[in-house]
């Protein structure tokens, strides 16, 4: 069966984009346009293996969800790894510190970004 | 220095020149005309605001549409290849299946052929046997013919008919033994024509059993090089996509563009401003992008 990725970003396009390269891959893939939405699909979907999130998104952004998730046990061993344009060492040392496993800078390449989630999935 | 601004250009920059060339003077120009002036930037800076945010939604939608296609693609190309692996699998079954139909029917009929010819040897033993017994039979017949013609004479003048009932008796004696040695002629040239039909159908068993070993190989070999084609062939697609993917992730970039644009207009606003009201000596513009160095570049992926 299919591993399901939760994609989180606010753009469309970028949503559509990595969700694309996921399903190519043999993914199966969900999406939040936030990360209040992003939490809310987590605590209510126990079939999501991963989650690929963006840093800057309206209403809650992505270091926070990430920050949120991780509080709670039943998400210390989901993997989220960060999309984002943003590459500030500030940031990314927040991400880590909040439990992510990974950053990737954007524009990304689909092959180098399905590798990485393979290898965080396990597959 | 303004007049070195990239955006300062075609009717904005006649605008804005006619409007900065009178700043080297001390006092301010025009004043009766900054009220104008300032309105007029206001009005241009929302028709580029409104331009810019048209730019970014056609720009969703068409990397939208782009990304849609591409993905119908994909998709009729992935349903494309299993299809023509579904249609090359029964192909090759239906193959099989009548190759093994017809290995089955020549191993039946090489049976069939062995099992006559064991048969027709039989046979052959058996007349041959038959003929054994008739030549005993004649050598008897025709011992008793002597004894008969001895006897004939001994008795003298009135054996004389067991003389010719010998006579009849050797005769016949010699008839039969040759036609039981014509018999054994043509079982001679009938066991020599044999030889060869089963030496034929020996070979023509292993020539059978050769082709079709040969061709379930041949299925074998289709089936593996068919499977790894396809496989290479989508891989291909799944490359070309994924690179098309990698252009189509141009919408951030124009964001920061855009933003940047932004930042320029806002810019020119303050600092048109600050001419309108007698400001001469102004900082060097700058148009808020962020210097990135020691920043992971665009790809870059860090695991912790």
């Amino acid at each position: 069966m299919a591993k399901t990725i939760l994609v989180v970003d606010d753009s469309s396009t970028m949503r559509q984009q990595v969700s694309m390269a996921l399903k190519q891959a043999g993914f199966a893939t969900l999406e939040a346009d936030d990360g209040r939405q992003g939490a809310a699909k987590i605590a209510a979907n126990r079939s999501i293996s991963m989650v690929i999130c963006d840093v800057n998104m309206p209403h809650m952004n992505g270091l926070e969800m990430v920050e949120q998730v991780k509080s709670k046990p039943e998400h210390k061993a989901l993997p989220i790894l960060m999309l984002t344009t943003e590459g500030q060492a500030t940031l990314i040392k927040r991400a880590k510190q909040a439990g992510a496993v990974g950053w990737i800078v954007k524009p990304f390449d689909a092959n180098q970004l399905i590798q990485t989630v393979r290898h965080l999935v396990g597959t | 220095m303004l007049r070195s601004l990239p955006w300062i250009a075609g009717r904005w920059g006649a605008r804005l020149r006619a409007i900065f060339a009178p700043a080297a003077s001390p006092e301010p120009a025009c004043d009766s005309k900054s009220p104008l002036v300032k309105e007029e930037i206001g009005r241009g800076k929302q028709r580029i605001a409104k331009r810019i945010a048209d730019m970014q939604q056609l720009t969703e939608q068409e990397i939208l549409a782009c990304g849609n296609a591409l993905s119908a693609i994909f998709e009729n190309v992935r349903a494309l290849m299993a299809d023509a692996e579904s249609a090359m699998t029964a192909s090759i079954d239906r193959y099989e299946e009548a190759t093994a139909r017809f290995g089955s029917g020549m191993r039946e009929d090489g049976r069939a052929q062995e099992g006559a010819v064991t048969q027709v040897l039989q046979l052959a033993k058996g007349i041959e046997g038959a003929i054994g017994a008739i030549d005993t039979l004649t050598r008897t017949s025709k011992m008793l013919a002597i004894n008969t013609r001895i006897e004939a004479a001994r008795i003298g003048q009135q054996g004389q008919a067991f003389a010719v009932i010998s006579d009849r008796m050797r005769e016949l004696s010699d008839s039969i033994s040759s036609a039981s040695n014509q018999v054994k002629c043509a079982m001679g040239a009938m066991r020599e024509g044999i030889a060869p039909v089963v030496e034929r159908a020996a070979s023509l068993n292993a020539r059978t059993a050769f082709f079709i070993a040969e061709v379930a190989a041949h299925i074998d070999t289709s089936r593996t090089r068919d499977a790894k084609l396809r496989g290479d062939r989508l891989q291909h697609v799944v490359e070309l996509s994924q690179r098309a993917l990698c252009h189509l992730q141009f919408q951030d970039r124009l964001q920061q563009q855009l933003m940047s644009i932004n930042r320029a207009v806002d810019s020119l606003d303050e600092r048109t401003g600050r001419v309108l009201d007698g400001e001469v000596d102004l900082e060097e513009f700058n148009d808020g992008q962020m210097p990135g160095d020691g920043q992971p570049g665009s790809g870059a992926v860090l695991l912790f």
